[in-house]
């Protein structure tokens, strides 16, 4: 089965950086997929069905918690990870993100090391 | 025959005697019966002048006479009370003479109480020469006494132009009337009297009825006059009322339309001690006639008195006071009597009481109206000064005081105009009555050619312009205005604010009579005052507000700001952080171990590479926590912080502390040491906040201390458990140790020392500690080190720690 990992972000240089920080896993076979807003990301889940997706909070169209909430309620999509990159990262944020049905959050800045690592994780690569 | 004769003669005689007889007896009876009709006739009239008028007309039928007059004895006088058949009658009526004094018949009469015939008066006495009674020269002449039970009360005086015509028989039948007449005349009088005295007393009766029914001193003056004019035929009158000390005004005045406007006594005001008769009447309290005043030397001409000949002053004496007096005059000189004195004495008696009361009434109404006046005033004025401080809405103010200053001045409008920033118009706000249809609300009025508000401005000072519509106070644009309004008066009071003038209020009438009082002008600049300061107040509240809703909408916006900034920080700093750390990464991984040049620059360069991109992930990382501790002082400060509640140990905080600063200590090969007291209790709070506290205290003590030891002491005083870290580093001045923990104050001059950490750091602890209830405070030297220490509070009902 194809490995998929979804990036969504509206900055390009992000989504750059997680792509570099997911270098590995492509190495390994694993596809990178890019969206740079939230109806973009949202319609790529649907489509693309990835298993791992890096979204970003604050974006323009749809906020990260409205697709994360569309996609695990809505859609009832449950066999995606989803991890949210809130800049906040305050709590009421990170519950919110819970809330909203999200598998795990990351702050920014991020460790690309760390990034990889759990990504790994989720997917099996150990 | 003889004896026939004889007694026919004697037949004769006694017939004759008989035939005399009966002719006597009818005389007598004729007599008798003229007697007999003058007392029926004198019986059945009761009025002086009839008895009189009926005594002349009967008398003539028993004893003839040309003229004749009936003369009553008044004291030694006698007065000539009626006649009859005299061509001069007015002149002679009230006549009257001192028989005792003068050479006259009527002497004897009156010495001798009989009856006294003159053959010829005109020869014997020189006066009846000159006389001239009726149609000729008086020559015979009787008089005959008016006696009533033995008393004299007068005579009769019977003229005839004959001389010698009355006789001793003459005498016998008008003495033998006379009875008749004198008890006649005796009874009329007496009635006369009666009926005079009992007609006083009810003039005075119903005076004192009508006098004590009022209490307005106008409807008693009229009462007074009225009565007064059927008591004492005068000719004018005036009512004098003592004002002050000394000064005696006319209140009240009659019968001065047939010479002058009565208006001109109306305001005869003098000061009565200078006049010495009247001045008596006011001090002695004693009734004054002046008989003629020509003959008065210290009689005061005065346009008012220029008819005047005959004079009369009666004191209004109240509770042994004088209060003012009242004046008669005649045309006709000595015409007041004493019993005109004594009638108006009477009626003054009970006037000065009425008068009295309606001015005690008065002074007392005026009291309580100005009492009532003043409770209004007051009343208002304390209206508008409890809203001036409580009300701090500037319109609600001035609507309150132009409504309240309407009612109190009885203003037609009140007009509030504030004065534009330029001073070249005024612009009205406010308006009573309020809902004006049209409402002036709005209205600009430009200062130029509105000369009184310029002056009004100029000056400070209430300007009160009495004829509005024509006033040359104003331009003819404003007075067009004013007619238009149909203004008469208005009041232009200035508000003062800080001595400036910030506008005009005015009231206005609409009233031709109304004009606004010196006592009006006070009490609108009173509420003047009031509103200016409360305006002033208002103005300074808004002000306030205005600053503290900025100031919250700073904040807000500050808050809002960090959250935006911080996102927007991080999101760059991620790409940096994230780069470098992958750069490095790459390079150590795959670059530097395949560089296999000796070269000696290239070597140099591999380990400035690597030691630069450690810098860049160092700041990089210094950077984010500059962000996060800016973050957290913003949401605690705006309270968005959600704070735990949870169990927690001293030790383990501290431990998990050491644990985080571990590397940091390590990296400045300094020694930190743990002291804590063993059994502290259980504390609760937020742990995760707490352990930021102690790190943020290691994080400091490690900063400033470059060799030494760094020690994190815990132990329990009272009701407290105190956390210290102690270090030996560089320590702080004494003045500077408030200043640690105010946000972005970092000790020291930021311009040539380079300040170390975020500034904020110490204000984040002392928001959390604060949050726990405790307290955080520094102790330093400097050069020798600083012991920072917070308190937390043990609770009341505390646990040992489980182990």
């Amino acid at each position: 089965m194809d490995k998929k990992i979804l990036i969504v972000d509206d900055e390009p240089h992000l989504r750059l950086l997680i792509a570099r920080a997911l270098q590995d896993l492509e190495d390994e076979g694993v596809e990178l997929l890019t969206a740079n807003d939230g109806e973009a990301g949202l319609a790529m889940i649907q489509d693309e069905r990835p298993q791992l997706v890096f979204l970003d909070v604050m974006m323009p169209k749809k906020n990260g918690f409205e697709v994360c909430h569309t996609v695990k309620y809505e859609l009832g999509i449950q066999d995606v990870c989803i991890i949210l990159l809130t800049a906040k990262g305050q709590e009421i944020d990170i519950q919110h993100g819970e809330q909203m049905g999200a598998d795990l959050y990351m702050t920014k800045p991020f460790d690309p090391d760390d990034l990889l690592a759990k990504a790994k994780a989720i997917l099996g690569f150990e | 025959m003889t004896s026939t004769q004889s007694l026919e003669t004697r037949y004769q005689a006694e017939l004759e005697a008989l035939q005399k007889r009966a002719s006597e007896l009818e005389a007598r009876g004729a007599e008798a019966e003229t007697l007999y009709a003058v007392t029926q006739a004198l019986s059945t009239k009761l009025s002086l002048s009839e008895v009189i008028e009926v005594i002349l007309s009967e008398l003539e039928k028993v004893v003839p006479y040309d003229s004749c007059s009936v003369q009553q004895l008044s004291d030694h006088d006698l007065v000539i009370i009626g006649g009859r058949g005299f061509s001069n009658m007015s002149e002679i009526l009230g006549l009257c003479f001192d028989p005792s004094s003068s050479d006259d018949p009527s002497n004897e009469v009156v010495r001798t109480r009989s009856p006294f015939i003159v053959e010829d008066v005109s020869a014997r006495y020189e006066h009846f020469r000159s006389r001239v009674h009726g149609k000729g020269q008086i020559r015979g002449w009787m008089g005959v006494p008016l006696l009533f039970e033995n008393r004299l009360i007068g005579m009769l005086a019977l003229d005839k132009f004959e001389v010698g015509f009355y006789t001793s028989e003459h005498a016998r039948l008008a003495m033998a009337f006379a009875a008749q007449a004198a008890t006649a005349i005796e009874h009329a009088r007496r009635y006369e009297e009666t009926r005079q005295a009992k007609e006083t007393a009810e003039v005075l009766r119903a005076a004192n009825v009508a006098l004590t029914q009022s209490l307005n001193l106008d409807m008693i003056f009229d009462t007074l006059l009225d009565y007064l004019c059927k008591l004492v035929p005068y000719d004018c009158v005036s009512i004098f009322l003592i004002e002050g000390d000394d000064i005696l005004a006319a209140r009240a005045v009659a019968g001065y339309e047939r010479w002058m406007d009565p208006r001109i006594p109306l305001s005869v005001r003098f000061e009565y001690r200078k006049i010495p008769h009247i001045n008596r009447v006011v001090t002695e309290q004693e009734s004054l006639i002046i008989p003629d005043v020509g003959q008065f030397p210290g009689w005061v001409k005065v346009p008012s008195g220029a008819h005047v000949r005959n004079w009369l002053a009666v004191p209004l004496v109240a509770s042994g006071k004088t209060i003012g007096l009242y004046s008669m005059d005649k045309t006709i000189p000595h015409f007041f009597t004493e019993e005109h004195i004594r009638m108006a004495e009477t009626l003054a008696g009970q006037a000065a009481i009425a008068i009295q009361n309606a001015l005690l009434f008065e002074s007392e109404l005026i009291a309580r109206e100005q009492a009532e006046k003043q409770t209004r005033q007051l009343t208002a004025l304390n209206r508008v000064a409890q809203a001036a401080t409580s009300m701090l809405d500037v319109k609600n103010i001035l609507d309150l005081a132009a409504s309240e200053m309407m009612q109190l001045l009885n203003a037609r409008s009140v007009g509030i105009a504030l004065l534009n920033a330029e001073g070249t118009c005024v612009q009205v706000v406010t308006y009573a009555p309020i809902n004006s249809d049209p409402s002036p609300i709005g209205l600009v009025i430009p200062l130029a050619g509105n000369i009184a508000t310029q002056n009004v401005i100029k000056t400070r000072q209430t300007v009160v312009i009495q004829d509005a519509q024509n006033t040359p106070l104003q331009d003819e644009a404003t007075r067009a205005v004013m007619r238009e309004r149909n203004t008469h008066c208005i009041m232009i009071t200035p508000l003062l604010a800080r001595g400036e003038v910030i506008g005009t209020i005015g009231p206005d009438t609409d009233d031709p009579e109304r004009v606004f009082t010196a006592e009006e002008v006070q009490l609108a600049e009173t509420i003047a005052s009031q509103m200016a300061g409360a305006i002033e107040n208002a103005r300074l509240y808004n002000q306030a507000q205005e600053a503290q809703a900025f100031a919250e909408a700073a904040n807000v916006a500050k808050s809002g700001f960090l959250s935006n900034v911080s996102h927007e920080l991080r999101t760059p700093l991620t790409s940096v952080i994230g780069f470098a750390k992958m750069t490095l990464k790459d390079l150590r991984e795959h670059i530097f171990p395949n560089v296999t040049a000796e070269d000696r620059k290239v070597k140099r360069a591999i380990a400035q590479a690597d030691e630069s991109l450690g810098i860049i992930i160092s700041e990089g990382e210094r950077l984010t926590s500059l962000i996060n501790n800016l973050l957290d002082l913003a949401k605690i400060e705006e309270g968005k912080v959600e704070w735990k509640n949870e169990p927690l140990r001293v030790d383990e905080v501290i431990e998990r502390a050491t644990m985080a600063t571990a590397s940091l200590v390590a990296q400045k090969e300094l020694t930190l040491v743990r002291e804590i007291e063993p059994n502290l209790p259980l504390l609760s709070g937020d742990r995760d906040r707490l352990i930021q506290v102690v790190i943020n205290l290691i994080s400091n003590a490690v900063k400033f201390t470059s060799q030494g030891t760094v020690t994190c002491r815990a132990y329990r005083e009272e009701h407290h458990i105190i956390v210290s870290v102690i270090d030996s580093g560089v320590g702080i001045a004494p003045e500077d140790q408030p200043k640690v923990f105010e946000k972005f104050k970092q000790v020291g001059d930021t311009l040539t020392e380079k300040p170390q950490g975020t500034g904020l750091g110490l204000p984040i602890c002392k928001e959390i500690v604060e949050h726990h209830g405790g307290r955080i405070w520094v102790e330093s030297e400097l050069g020798k080190g600083s012991v920072f220490s917070f308190s937390l509070l043990v609770p009341a009902e505390e646990s040992p720690f489980q182990e």
